[in-house]
């Protein structure tokens, strides 16, 4: 690998982008690096002093990298952070509601919510990384989403203030954790090809999608509690999890059905948000 | 190929760090204590004069009695470990009641019918019966109970014992799920509410004669708008002495965040004439009717809904003029 390849790989360790994303940026920034190279070579320079040059022209690689970063995934590793640190000090505000109301922790609770507050900060500290692998982190997004929405069941349970409070506090969260979904998921199935028309498509398709999926799972965590309300933690719990896991390996060939027909993977989504909705409103409507 | 951050390997550090502190601020705490104060379902005797109580220390609760006249409290019976004394249930002759011994046992939760008198308590059913409601008939010589036969739904039972052979027998009655709030009007006619199956909110209370089987609904007044989300609540309906009014508590309105105000409503047997008798905001629920006065007993919980420990008092409203009063408990 050579100074200017050296260069171009720093630049690509700054961002998300897949390997065919990775692949093409590369090819792309060599051919402007070269170019640069052969004219500082006509204007004299040896080509060690030319390479040097064309890449300080170029700019540095972790600026030049974090700026790529945020043009072509904007905001996406903020809204990482402030997901993973809302989460974490949800932790702690619900460990002291905890202490307060009942006078006893709940350390399994606070084990789980700062788990999953430190697996999304760790994926934002290292989104060259992991941000590749789009649906991971999608799923581990959902999953955050879908536990703090169960965390709604124990904050019920505190005084009423508490309550509101807790609960506006949690549907900020939720919201959050499903924008980025839908923003994580839309990155990768558009390209540049798309026209304006069509990456609007597939924003509303992938609206859409997470919406129906935020309902079944929705409709599932409820069932968890009720299971675990009404007959205790047994076997049974895995019956709704299993909707929840289902539908986010689903959801992964969606997003790849999405990127080629946008209009046709919304359908199923359609029909689960009306269905939703007619059962919801049935008893105000008769 | 881009590594890991160093920064995450502080980070997790960190975490574990802020974990093993908060847990150990969290051991520190006292532990939950259990309710202390007085329980729902308190009794009062057939002559109105004696009031026996539910009173809780510390999350389990023991059997009091007071005159209603005043006085100090008496404790009747002294607390077991790990079991509680709750509702309470007069004798027609007011020497003698019946109570429930509840207990747990890992998840399983038992409530033993037990039977006070001559100054002591028996059991009258099984340790792992699941009692729910009990009433004597009004010859005083046998009890109609309801109990889930292994704590279970499914295996609801109802059940009259004579107390003088101790011997009980199935009653064979229709249930659509399963019934409480029993009151015996004869030895055969009863009182009860008529549950329905989960989410179904379709209760109803129902008068029925155990021998032909035919049962009378109570139909609530077209006009009576209960502000329950899924139609009345008709929690604790209970009879009066003369079996022309029926009491109970329902959602009569709510707070601007949603929460249920609790209160409790008066009516004729045949659902007429709906009137709300209390008028607290928080919670008013288990009315009884006084035998001789035209009073009722209930139960008000000021925490109701904001806070998960209860505040219960017992309260008394005079229905002819709905002045409400608290019945103040002098605890030894």
């Amino acid at each position: 690998m050579n100074r200017l390849e050296k260069h171009i790989e720093k630049i690509l360790n700054q961002m998300q982008s897949d390997e065919e994303e990775r692949a093409e940026m590369k090819e792309e920034m060599l051919t402007h690096l070269s170019s640069l190279k052969e004219q500082y070579e006509e204007e004299g320079h040896t080509s060690k002093q030319a390479e040097k040059k064309a890449i300080e022209e170029f700019g540095d690689a972790g600026l030049v990298g974090n700026g790529l970063q945020e043009t072509m995934y904007p905001y996406q590793r903020s809204l990482l952070y402030v997901i993973g640190f809302a989460t974490i000090a949800l932790g702690i505000f619900l460990h002291f509601a905890f202490l307060a109301t009942f006078n006893e922790p709940s350390l399994g609770w606070l084990a789980i919510q700062l788990t999953f507050g430190t697996l999304v900060t760790l994926v934002a500290m290292n989104i060259p990384l992991l941000g590749r692998f789009y649906w991971s982190v999608g799923a581990l997004v959902f999953l955050n989403a879908g536990w703090n929405g169960f965390s709604y069941f124990a904050i019920i349970q505190f005084p009423e203030l508490q309550t509101i409070l807790f609960g506006i506090y949690l549907a900020v969260l939720v919201l959050t954790c499903l924008t980025f979904i839908i923003r994580n998921s839309y990155f990768h199935s558009i390209d540049e090809t798309n026209d304006k028309r069509n990456r609007r498509l597939k924003k509303v398709s992938h609206i859409v999608n997470i919406l129906a999926g935020a309902l079944i799972c929705g409709v599932a965590i409820f069932f968890v509690y009720g299971f675990i309300a009404m007959i205790g933690l047994n076997w049974l719990v895995l019956i709704p999890v299993s909707f929840v896991v289902g539908w986010l390996l689903f959801y992964k060939l969606l997003i790849k059905l999405i990127a080629r027909k946008p209009v046709a993977s919304m359908i199923p989504a359609l029909i689960v948000i009306v269905l939703f909705t007619v059962v919801t409103l049935r008893p105000l409507l008769l | 190929m881009k590594r890991i951050n160093k920064k995450s390997l502080w980070f997790i550090a960190g975490m574990i760090i802020l974990y093993v502190i908060l847990s150990s601020t969290g051991s520190m705490s006292a532990g939950p204590t259990g309710y202390t104060g007085l329980e729902d379902f308190p009794a009062l005797s057939p002559d109105d004069e004696t009031l026996i109580f539910p009173y809780a220390h510390n999350g389990t609760s023991s059997l009091y009695k007071m005159a209603m006249n005043g006085g100090e409290a008496e404790r009747i019976l002294p607390p077991d470990e790990g079991f509680s004394f709750e509702e309470p249930t007069f004798a027609p002759d007011g020497e003698s009641f019946t109570f429930l011994k509840k207990g747990q046992v890992e998840e399983d939760v038992y409530a033993q019918l037990m039977l006070y008198e001559y100054g002591s308590a028996r059991p009258l059913t099984e340790k792992q019966h699941n009692v729910l409601d009990t009433a004597f008939t009004p010859d005083g010589k046998s009890i109609y109970y309801t109990m889930y036969r292994n704590g279970v739904v499914k295996d609801f039972e109802f059940r009259k014992m004579n107390l003088d052979s101790g011997e009980s027998e199935v009653v064979d009655h229709s249930v659509d799920f399963k019934f409480g709030a029993i009151d015996m009007l004869s030895d055969n006619e009863i009182f009860y509410l008529n549950i329905s199956a989960p989410f179904e909110f379709s209760d109803q209370l129902m008068f029925a004669d155990l021998n032909t089987g035919d049962q009378t609904p109570v139909t609530l007044e077209e006009s009576y708008e209960s502000q329950a989300g899924h139609g009345p609540a008709l929690s604790h309906p209970v009879l009066s002495s003369d079996h022309e009014r029926i009491a109970f508590a329902d959602v009569g309105s709510t707070t601007k965040s949603g929460r249920y105000i609790y209160n409790i409503f008066v009516m004729d047997r045949n659902g007429e004439n709906i009137e709300q008798v209390t008028n607290v905001q928080d919670y008013a629920g288990s009315p009884t009717f006084f035998h001789n006065r035209d009073r009722l007993l209930y139960t008000r919980d000021r925490n109701f809904g904001t806070s998960r420990e209860r505040d219960l008092e017992y309260w008394i409203v005079d229905l002819e003029n709905n002045i409400e009063k608290e019945l103040m408990i002098d605890m030894p």
